[in-house]
């Protein structure tokens, strides 16, 4: 998975490798120097000499240090540019999937893909890799001289490394097991907090707030020692590599030490050695290490290729020509992946272009279904939609999603500046244009008194609207592209019924232009259109005007009369 | 927020937010580093700690020693044994060696544990004073402040400060006293030799001042990126039905490519950092090496240093170098820490709310069987909108009360000013003329029960929930309760009864059963006083049949307080109050307010007429 992405950074990695290479055998030099030096002085060398080779180990780790540099920039950024082609392909890849997809997923675990999963990729392909590599020639050129210097004693000095690696290892799982445990207690730990603090009101009113500092308290417990297990484990890891390590210096100052006595190694010989064998540490700890990271990579990389492979089943037909806005509903049923019963039944219904329908029912009857279909966000599983005498599904997507100005129930609003989440749909329409809409959807006076007018930020981190004041932005985000569809999902439902007559008396030229879905709980908003559905549970139960309807009698007639009573209620003083 | 130093513009990732960068306002500050009166107060903290904190100094200054014992062997080894070709001797000093590695895992192992433990303990009490200030506060502060935000004072800010404790405080005596250790033996050595090692110094020193300044500002942008890039995944994974309707894919990639550049950016200048510092350090430990080795060299020859010095001397550079490399990253630590301190400490300083002393006369005289009056309540949230206006009204002890009204009207205020949720702004509340106020609120609640529309499940199981975690409860007052309830019959039906668990905020679980459940709760505490907020979501016929049954259990005998949505609840009720506005508007008996045909007449004919027998509600929605 990982490898296409290195591919196309081959040719750095191979430069960065290169200068490894080189980083690696330049520093490998000074110890070699030091012992040429020390072997001098022992025989009686002039100051001269000693000063060639204090300048030649100057000049090594000069070299060493340039390449050095070039090792890390060249090998570490080319991972951090591997991270971002990952993240960039897989928000990419998101975007396109279909709604069910996400239906299925939580955002929550959608995020962690792109921090953890991604995270785990990055650090194979930048640290993993130059550690990897590093080791290898750090060991075969350090112990390759070591050899030369003197094979017996680089075997008995080496011996207690590879002990190193082995422990790291099982270091590194232990390790991983415990703090998996950490973690879990941390998450639990945040959860009860959460809740507790969630439901406060019921602690209270309960008295159980000493009761819930105790529980708490046993949870802290537990996190400690949990805490404390892994703080045991990682000092015995640190405290063994200490003295492992020290203990391969002291093998080679006691077997060494005998070998300059007798005259068989010179002393600069032993004192290279032992430099050799003191910078092998972090290598040696590197490869546990690495593996351990590899492993992390492998299952991050199964995780990502999953969605990486999960593909949009709801695609684009061939025909590109913008069809008429005509729109035709013939024996359309749908049901919901993993649903039971369907979401709707057999809905059939015509609508010429520039007529209004009107549709209402209960929470839950199928009414935004409906507007899903036609966006196309799913597919009927029987019956078709045609939009302008075709096929929706012989369509292209975007060709339909252009001509179709929409806005959802909730009323979802970006974190931007107001004019960015207006102008959602078109970021280029005039500001004229931004004016008039705000002034359709009665918005224009209350976005004259926001701190920075339409610039100011809204959402999460910005000024928090209303209810009543997302649903009309969002109102206005699908009015100002002038749409041929307009598909409208109870967007008026938070907003107060004296501002609602008003916005609809100012939409009724706007709405008489075009094709227009119009979803409601209230009567007053779909009471002007030429046709009403009235939805139960996903049929048609009663369908006529406005008129009709009401001469019938119905649940309409029903709903009818119940919100004049409402309104009349409200107006009580 | 610390120091108010506002970013300034230039470079990406900074300046005015627009587009995808409006996500996510920077939250850090490049400010101060270092507060001296936040820092006492943090030690404060440690007190508790004092002896341990000692031991842990001590292991650390004795394990120094001995990690500085290495070269110093050498030296001995190379000089005394070697040179006089005295293996016995050798063999001696290798196996002191040997014994003081030994020595130094022990010492160095008891450190680490030590040191985590004071860190975690210290943690737990400050997680446990964070926690139980937060249980003190008034409800009014939950209403401003989102719990998200509260959770991460307690967890993740905490745990920042553990960073200090284990790896600041301490550890930096442990890198003083290796600094001074072979400051010292150096100078003991040969003092010429110690200050042309010591002429490294300013120049690592400079080295690490500019790398950790490079690198904290590009960790800081990091930061920042990041959580842009998160806010940026969370709102538009979420709002993928806007994106495609508007066909923003193209245009979101676009945006997010920013975003993903500005972290990758960011993160290449670290990089680059410590591309750049490492060789760096390498290099000047080279030439500090090559310096020795000339300079040693010379008095090698004319001055008799010995070899084992030299090689002592090369030896210990590494070692010299490496604390203060070390230093830089304390900085951080140091720096984090005061941010999240500052946080914790901001949210300690908060006033708990005052309350009542738990003896006094009103408390002996306080009895929960009197008659409940509001006298002229008045209340708002904001100080600002009047939620309630000088309400008055009398319950008398064992009769029930059912308030109704519009959505909005005030009647869950009501209930919450009874339970002293909030206190009015205006007006007072007393029971057996006993104003709430004077009594502690836990006395004032033992004796109540509230049953909230939305009711509140914890992580669990049932039996958990039923009891809370009150002992008081026995398994037999427990089983009534759930009788008495109906919700046996719920229970029953799950596969693991009382035991079954119960996931966060109760998932699981309808509307109905929910409601069922906190009936089991309420009557489980035995309360004189009811408090009922019915549940207006429609439930299915046959939970709601035992709801309706349940409730007649419930109500009986005590003084019960109903915001009734149900018209059997309504027409059971010895008083009705009709709340519209926030004010009392009519009252009486179901049968005395329909025949006054004013405002009850009107909810009750559109809600109730020719279906008194379907679970619909006043003040429900119109659906």
């Amino acid at each position: 998975m990982l490898l296409p992405y290195l591919r196309h950074y081959r040719r750095t990695l191979a430069l960065g490798l290169g200068a490894m290479l080189l980083a690696t055998g330049a520093t490998r030099l000074i110890p070699w120097i030091l012992k040429l030096a020390i072997d001098a002085l022992r025989n009686g060398a002039s100051m001269e000499t000693v000063a060639r080779l204090g300048g030649a180990m100057i000049a090594a780790g000069a070299v060493g240090g340039l390449f050095l540099y070039l090792q890390r920039w060249l090998l570490i950024s080319t991972s951090r540019r591997v991270e971002y082609d990952l993240r960039r392909d897989l928000f990419s890849h998101l975007q396109r999937l279909d709604l069910d997809f996400f239906a299925r997923q939580r955002t929550g675990d959608l995020m962690a893909h792109f921090t953890n999963d991604l995270n785990a990729l990055r650090d194979v392909a930048g640290p993993g890799i130059m550690y990897a590599a590093t080791t290898m020639v750090m060991l075969v050129l350090s112990i390759s001289l070591m050899v030369a210097i003197d094979p017996l004693l680089t075997l008995l000095s080496f011996a207690p490394y590879p002990l190193i690696s082995v422990v790291t290892f099982f270091f590194g799982r232990a390790m991983y097991y415990r703090s998996r445990r950490v973690q879990d207690l941390f998450g639990l730990l945040s959860s009860r907090v959460q809740e507790d603090l969630g439901g406060v009101r019921v602690v209270r009113a309960y008295n159980q707030e000493t009761r819930c500092a105790q529980r708490f308290a046993e949870l802290n417990d537990a996190y400690l020692a949990a805490n404390m297990s892994v703080a045991r484990l990682r000092g015995t890891f640190i405290a063994a590599m200490s003295a492992l390590a020290g203990s391969g210096m002291a093998i080679a100052l006691l077997i060494g030490g005998r070998q300059v006595i007798a005259g068989e190694l010179s002393l600069g010989a032993l004192v290279a050695l032992s430099a050799y064998l003191a910078e092998l540490t972090w290598p040696v700890i590197a490869i546990g290490w690495v593996i351990g990271m590899i492993q992390r990579g492998a299952s991050a990389a199964g995780r990502i290729e999953r969605i990486r492979r999960a593909a949009p089943r709801i695609v684009s037909g061939p025909r590109r020509t913008p069809p008429a806005s005509r729109l035709c509903f013939e024996g359309v049923s749908f049901r919901y992946p993993d649903a039971e019963v369907e979401a709707l039944h057999d809905i059939s219904f015509e609508l010429a272009v520039g007529q209004t329908l009107g549709i209402t029912g209960r929470t839950g009857s199928g009414k935004s279904t409906i507007l899903k279909l036609i966006l196309r966000f799913h597919d009927p599983t029987a019956g078709r939609i045609l939009l302008g005498g075709h096929d929706l599904r012989g369509r292209d997507i975007g060709e339909i999603r252009r001509m179709i100005g929409y806005a959802p129930q909730d009323g979802l609003l970006f974190s931007r500046p107001l004019i960015e989440n207006i102008a959602y749909g078109d970021p280029d329409r005039p500001r004229e244009a931004i004016q008039e809409t705000l002034a359709r959807v009665r918005l224009g006076e209350e976005v004259a008194e926001f701190p920075a007018g339409l610039a100011t930020l809204v959402g999460e981190r910005g000024l928090t609207l209303s209810g009543g004041q997302r649903q009309r932005v969002s109102l206005a985000r699908a009015l100002l592209l002038e749409p041929r569809l307009l598909l409208l999902d109870d967007t008026l439902a938070s907003v107060d019924a004296e501002t609602e007559a008003e916005i609809l008396a100012n939409l009724r030229g706007y709405v008489a232009e075009r094709t227009a879905v119009i979803v409601s709980h209230r009567i007053s908003a779909i009471r002007a259109a030429d046709w009403i559905l009235v939805l139960d549970e996903g049929r048609i139960l009663e369908q006529g005007t406005h008129e009709s309807l009401v001469g019938q009698g119905g649940l309409y007639a029903r709903i009818h009369r119940r919100q004049q009573l409402a309104a009349e209620i409200e107006e009580v003083e | 927020m610390r120091g108010g130093g506002q970013l300034s513009g230039g470079g990406p990732g900074r300046g005015v937010a627009t587009g995808a960068r409006s996500y996510a306002v920077p939250e850090e500050h490049l400010g101060r580093i270092y507060d001296h009166s936040l820092m006492m107060r943090i030690l404060r903290y440690l007190r508790p700690e004092t002896a341990r904190v000692l031991v842990a100094a001590l292991l650390l200054i004795l394990f120094s020693l001995t990690s500085l014992a290495g070269p110093l062997i050498t030296r001995i080894g190379i000089d005394h044994y070697i040179a006089n070709g005295d293996a016995a001797g050798l063999l001696r000093i290798c196996l002191a060696w040997f014994a003081l590695l030994l020595i130094g895992g022990g010492l160095q192992y008891a450190q680490i544990v030590t040191m985590n433990l004071i860190g975690q303990r210290t943690m737990m009490r400050l997680r446990q004073e964070i926690y139980r200030h937060l249980q003190r506060l008034p409800i009014s502060f939950y209403d401003r402040h989102p719990v998200g935000r509260l959770m991460t004072r307690v967890t993740n800010d905490v745990e920042v400060l553990n960073q200090l404790f284990t790896q600041g405080v301490v550890a930096i005596i442990g890198d003083l006293v290796t600094l001074l250790g072979i400051m010292i033996v150096l100078l003991v050595m040969d003092a010429r030799i110690a200050f042309v090692t010591f002429a490294m110094l300013p120049f690592l020193f400079w080295f690490s001042i500019a790398f950790r300044s490079r690198v904290r500002h590009a960790f800081r942008d990091v930061r920042l990126a990041l959580a842009r890039i998160n806010a940026y995944l969370q709102e538009n994974l979420g709002g993928i039905a806007v994106i495609k309707a508007f066909r923003r894919e193209a245009r979101n990639d676009a945006e997010f490519d920013e975003l993903n550049t500005d972290h990758r950016d960011a993160f290449l200048r670290s990089v680059r950092a410590f591309a750049v510092y490492f060789p760096l350090v390498e290099l000047t430990q080279s030439v500090a090496i090559a310096l020795i080795l000339w300079y040693g060299g010379g008095l090698v020859i004319q001055d008799g240093l010995t070899f084992g010095a030299l090689v002592a001397f090369i030896q210990y550079v590494g070692r010299f170098f490496r604390p203060i490399r070390d230093l830089s990253e304390k900085y951080n630590i140091l720096q984090d820490a005061m941010a999240s301190s500052e946080r914790i400490f901001a949210l300690l300083d908060r006033e708990p709310e005052p309350d009542a002393p738990t003896t006094s006369p009103y408390v002996e005289a306080f009895d929960p069987q009197a008659a409940i009056r509001f006298e002229r309540v008045s209340f708002s949230y904001d100080g600002k909108t009047p939620v309630l206006q000088e309400v008055s009204c009398e319950i008398a002890p064992g009769t029930t009360t059912a308030i109704v009204g519009a959505t909005g009207s005030g009647k869950t205020t009501m209930i919450s000013l009874l339970a002293r949720f909030y206190d009015p702004t205006a007006g007072v509340i007393s029971i057996g003329g006993i104003d709430t106020r004077k009594v502690p609120r836990a006395v004032l609640r033992r004796r109540m029960a509230i049953v909230e529309q939305d009711v509140f499940l914890f992580a669990g199981t049932i039996a958990d929930n039923m009891r809370l975690w009150e002992p008081g409860i026995s398994k037999e007052r427990l089983a009534e309760a759930v009788a008495t309830s109906h919700a046996d019959v719920l229970i029953r039906r799950l596969p693991r009864g009382w035991e079954h668990p119960v996931m966060e905020r109760g998932g699981s679980f309808s509307t109905g059963e929910r409601q069922l459940l906190a009936f089991a709760r309420a009557l489980a505490f035995d309360p004189e006083i009811l408090i009922l907020d019915e549940a207006t979501a429609s439930v299915d016929t046959e939970t709601e049949a035992l709801i309706q049954d349940a409730l007649r259990n419930l109500l009986r005998e005590r003084t019960s307080i109903v915001i009734a949505h149900r018209l059997s609840t309504i027409r059971r009720a010895d008083q009705i109050l009709v709340v519209h506005h926030g004010r009392i508007l009519e009252r009486g008996t179901h049968a005395e307010l329909l025949a006054q045909g004013g405002l009850y007449a009107r909810l009750y004919r559109l809600q109730f007429r020719g279906e008194a027998g379907r679970s619909e509600g006043l003040g429900q929605s119109v659906d």
